[in-house]
């Protein structure tokens, strides 16, 4: 047998806290419900609002994933794409190369001529999708 | 929900767990909450304090083991919030269980924080407040008073306290059963109606 000393008294509320918690849990069903009916509250009532709120934050818990995903995977794609983007000069002569290799490819990018920098990155991130080119960067 | 869905994550097994709750389950997980707002703490409503629970669940801050039920694992985390409540409200100065008090020259430590920076210091890591303790007796002596004519729900609350067993009771003071049982709803009742938890900590 243990004591509280006389002056500990969040010791003895406590006590007595975990003593109600302990009879709570032993009232019948029909006795819950007829005492919470004597301090005007209904069961039904209570029970759904304590799920309802619940069930908000797991919803609001999920938004908030959903969204820190969504914005991962942007983020992600974006430092991708800049990642495998060398210099302009490194993409023209790395190009060069390739056109010479494939002069096909050449012919489709009007053997290089009067471009912008847009159009040279654009062809860069479509031969890349392809398979011509393997990602490099400038010190390739 | 099929059975075999996949129920790893915690917001499902919670969703899961939610839809389970007999409407008895959730009174009793509502007086819980509501017993576990005695003595003060900063929030008002039982509904609150389980909506806390509910919320660190989910963000990991506490951990649902796979094999606890739902309603023990719950109750478990709403005491354990309280509490850590109450014992913030009571800090004059939080110290940590590193911050070993100084013991050299005229900056040593002589107040009464001195034994802290000692593992077994570490669970407390605060000192009492004089507003904090002031709610927690105020609490106490509104059971004391109302309770103070009927001897046995004094009893009653003395063997709660105490730990003393209803047949100690029985034995040694000639309680019977019935009316140690009675005592006890007595108790109870009056704390649930007494202490709804809407109000200032």
């Amino acid at each position: 047998m243990s004591q509280i000393p006389k002056n500990d008294s969040r010791a003895k509320i406590k006590a007595i806290e975990l003593a109600l918690i302990d009879d709570i849990f032993k009232v019948p069903e029909a006795e819950l419900e007829h005492e919470f009916a004597q301090d005007g509250l209904n069961i039904k009532d209570l029970a759904n609002s304590m799920r309802s709120g619940a069930m908000e934050l797991i919803m609001q818990e999920r938004r908030k994933k959903l969204a820190k995903a969504r914005a991962g995977m942007l983020v992600q794609s974006i430092s991708k794409s800049d990642k495998r983007r060398p210099s302009l000069d490194a993409v023209k002569r790395v190009l060069a190369e390739l056109f010479q290799a494939k002069p096909a490819l050449a012919v489709a990018f009007r053997q290089g001529k009067s471009q912008s920098e847009t159009d040279w990155y654009s062809l860069w991130d479509d031969l890349v999708e392809l398979g011509e080119i393997s990602e490099i960067s400038d010190e390739n | 929900m099929a059975e075999d869905e996949d129920l790893t994550d915690i917001a499902s097994r919670l969703e899961h767990a939610l839809v389970q709750m007999t409407d008895a389950n959730w009174a009793r997980l509502y007086r819980a909450a509501q017993y576990f707002l005695l003595g003060g703490t900063s929030y008002q409503a039982p509904q609150e304090l389980f909506n806390e629970a509910i919320q660190r669940t989910l963000d990991g801050r506490r951990n649902w083991p796979p094999s606890e039920p739902f309603g023990s694992y719950i109750w478990m985390v709403m005491r354990s919030i309280a509490d850590a409540d109450r014992r913030m409200q009571a800090n004059a100065i939080e110290l940590l269980a590193n911050d070993a008090p100084s013991t050299e020259g005229a900056a040593a430590d002589t107040d009464r924080i001195a034994d802290f920076g000692w593992p077994e210091s570490a669970v407390d890591q605060v000192l009492e407040a004089a507003d904090a303790k002031r709610q927690v007796d105020e609490d106490l002596k509104v059971i004391e008073d109302h309770f103070k004519d009927d001897q046995v729900v004094m009893l009653v609350i003395m063997a709660i306290e105490d730990n003393i067993p209803p047949r100690e009771l029985e034995s040694d003071y000639g309680l019977t059963i019935k009316q140690y049982e009675s005592a006890r709803k007595k108790l109870r009742r009056f704390v649930e109606r007494q202490f709804p938890g809407r109000r200032n900590a």
